[in-house]
């Protein structure tokens, strides 16, 4: 009896002033430390360093040179469009594949629902620059497929076009973020009652309609978290063009990377990359708004 | 006030001023020692180097091989070696943290370490075989009456082919550009300055090193009218023998050691000097300003510039800069590996409107 009244006691006193200003300090103070060290640290360096003049200019102190000589260069939109066209190719191709996998995997799979998921995420694993190279060998002059087309007669040379063009680079970007772009749209299918598909059918709508107004404005969430996850990143890759552009194919990942390690401008190359930054934000929010109205209506 | 809203306040206040500190830190970079790195003395010199030496260099002259004889020499010695693609690359790493006691130091790309601060002055005394030494006397082995490296190997650029593929060999930079082997050459494209040099040869320009604005515009568009003949641009060494072991290319400009490298895996390749004219690179050891363990790495750079170790150079396919490592360089290799087969070489040095260079090839490179 008493030492219940004790157990009560204890379980019914409010802690001291001091434990409920430190307790919420306790609790925060590891993820915030990770947050700060490995995020905003690193980006706060990069915005310092975007306003300062380079090392090799003979200046010093805060600039705004990096910024304006970005974006009054003419050069820099010419790339700035090339990579626009080969990112947005890419994230289409990438969602045209994405979706009827997504599908596959989140109805159809069955018992290898979890085998193809896990093939699917295995795939990402591989080094890059190895996924890469075995691009090369694929659409390479002597590669797989000039070799099979060849052997079957559908062509008498080689299509030089296949590696060292900007459909290199479309085809390999395509590939390189697939994992990413599948994964979120199979999350949200697995949240779609299939149910909702046979009553489409039941009323009559065809697959392209219960597609079109049941199962996208439902998917339109995985489809945006996709488009944050590979779209954006798509902007700044640049082993990709690098190795399989040839001449073709320059893109604004590549404007940064030669900057920062060629020309040793890390600020402009700072400048560039916070520019980049403001324009994913921008994306992702219109990107955010408009998945809003596909599931708002 | 409610105490959950001065905890919530007093957790913004240690962030914000903890973020602010760690910010000040880390933008701080600097202090680093740009006085001349005191040579040990010779009883110090003499002895095994002891503690951490961190070497950062370009990856063909830290091969194992190149490293164990010194390793092995040195046993109490911890060599931590870290690479990179390019000296611009290194100076950016440098100067933003990156430790290391000696770094690579090439002719052409030592502007950018020694304008951000990051060499300490060598003392000659130091190092054992320096009168010895080809190129120890090029201009850009000193920075203001300071010597800021120690030459240790070198190489020409000019023209890779497949003799099986072309057996009547290439001779000259136009003949490589020529409709010839359209589609099928490859050209170094891991700086601005190789590309260009090669535009500026062909055109017969004096030194491609120092075009003005209207060679350059004209380099430029050379390089975008023959763009259609190139296969595609190698970033690298590894990339250049990869092109040319997948037979996508059967021609390109790149260095001789490269194709000491491809021969080694069997290919048929050949490198000779273009008709136009062709450049070489020097390159050497430095000391960083931050460099920790100066035994070690006057140790190190006296190791390098051994015989022992200048033979490894000539058998990856460089050119010495120690005369006394002939004994040991394989009787086929001694020819390219003596300083007098590059005299007729322009030395590769950084133009001095290096960032229009980068432009011009950016423009090229875009199309």
């Amino acid at each position: 009896m008493e030492a219940a009244t004790i157990a009560g006691a204890a379980v019914g006193r409010r802690p001291s002033r001091l434990t409920r200003l430190l307790r919420p300090l306790a609790f925060m103070t590891l993820p915030t430390a990770t947050l700060i060290v490995l995020f905003l640290i690193p980006m706060g360096i990069l915005f310092v360093y975007s306003f300062e003049y380079g090392p090799l200019t003979g200046s010093s102190g805060f600039t705004l040179t990096n910024f304006t000589g970005f974006l009054s260069e003419p050069l820099y939109g010419r790339i700035a469009w090339t990579t626009f066209q080969i990112a947005t190719i890419a994230m289409l191709a990438q969602l045209l594949f994405a979706v009827p996998l997504a599908y596959v995997l989140a109805y159809k799979a069955g018992r290898f629902e979890l085998p193809l998921l896990l093939a699917l995420v295995l795939a990402d694993e591989l080094n890059p620059m190895v996924k890469i190279y075995a691009w090369r060998m694929l659409l390479g002059r002597d590669g797989l497929i000039n070799e099979a087309l060849l052997r079957i007669g559908l062509i008498d040379h080689p299509i030089d076009a296949l590696l060292f063009s900007k459909f290199a680079v479309i085809v390999v970007l395509s590939t390189s973020y697939l994992t990413y772009t599948v994964i979120p749209i199979y999350a949200s299918m697995k949240a779609v009652d299939a149910g909702l598909f046979e009553a489409a059918l039941d009323l009559g709508a065809g697959w392209f309609t219960t597609f079109r107004r049941v199962l996208l404005p439902l998917i339109a969430p995985g489809i945006f978290i996709a488009l944050l996850l590979v779209y954006v990143p798509l902007f700044t890759d640049f082993a990709s063009p690098t190795l399989v552009g040839g001449t073709s194919g320059y893109m604004l990942g590549q404007v940064v990377a030669d900057e920062v390690l060629q020309n040793g401008n890390l600020n402009g190359g700072a400048a560039m990359s916070i520019l980049l930054l403001v324009g994913a934000a921008l994306f992702s929010y219109v990107a955010y708004r408009l998945s809003r109205v596909k599931v708002e209506s | 006030m409610h105490p959950r809203r001065r905890a919530q306040q007093l957790c913004a206040i240690v962030l914000a001023a903890g973020l602010l500190g760690l910010l000040l830190a880390a933008c701080g970079g600097g202090g680093g020692n740009t006085a001349e790195a005191v040579a040990p003395s010779k009883a110090e010199a003499e002895k095994p180097a002891t503690g951490t030496v961190r070497i950062f260099a370009y990856s063909d002259a830290t091969s194992e091989a190149m490293l164990k004889p010194f390793r092995e020499a040195n046993p109490d010695v911890n060599l931590q070696v870290a690479t990179f693609d390019s000296g611009d690359e290194a100076a950016a790493k440098l100067a933003g943290g990156f430790s290391a006691d000696v770094v690579e130091v090439c002719l052409d790309e030592a502007a950018p370490l020694e304008q951000r601060h990051l060499l300490r002055p060598i003392d000659t005394g130091g190092i054992t075989e320096w009168d010895k030494l080809a190129f120890r006397e090029e201009p850009a082995v000193r920075q203001g009456g300071h010597v800021i490296m120690v030459p240790l190997s070198a190489g020409p650029y000019g023209i890779i082919y497949n003799a099986e593929a072309v057996p009547g060999g290439v001779h000259s930079y136009k003949e490589m550009l020529s409709e010839k082997f359209a589609g099928e050459v490859s050209m170094d494209g891991s700086s601005a300055v190789s590309p260009l040099g090669v535009a500026a040869l062909t055109l017969g320009f004096d030194d491609p090193f120092e075009m003005d604005e209207a060679q350059l515009e004209e380099a430029k568009d050379f390089l975008a009218e023959n763009r259609d003949k190139i296969r595609s641009y190698a970033t690298s060494d590894s990339d250049l023998v990869n092109l040319f072991k997948s037979g996508e290319v059967v021609v390109s400009n790149g260095g001789r050691g490269s194709v000491e490298e491809m021969q080694e895996e069997g290919l048929p390749v050949t490198w000779v000097a273009p008709e136009e004219g062709y450049w070489a690179w020097v390159c050497g050891l430095g000391i960083t300003s931050k460099a920790q363990n100066l035994p070690a790495a006057y140790k190190l750079i006296n190791y390098y510039a051994s015989p022992q170790a200048q033979a490894i150079f000539a058998k990856g396919g460089f050119v010495v800069t120690n005369p006394a490592a002939d004994p040991l360089v394989p009787k086929r290799l001694r020819k390219t590996a003596d300083p007098a087969s590059i005299k007729d070489a322009i030395p590769l040095t950084e133009p001095p409107n290096s960032t229009a260079y980068t432009k011009a090839w950016q423009e090229v490179s875009a199309g």
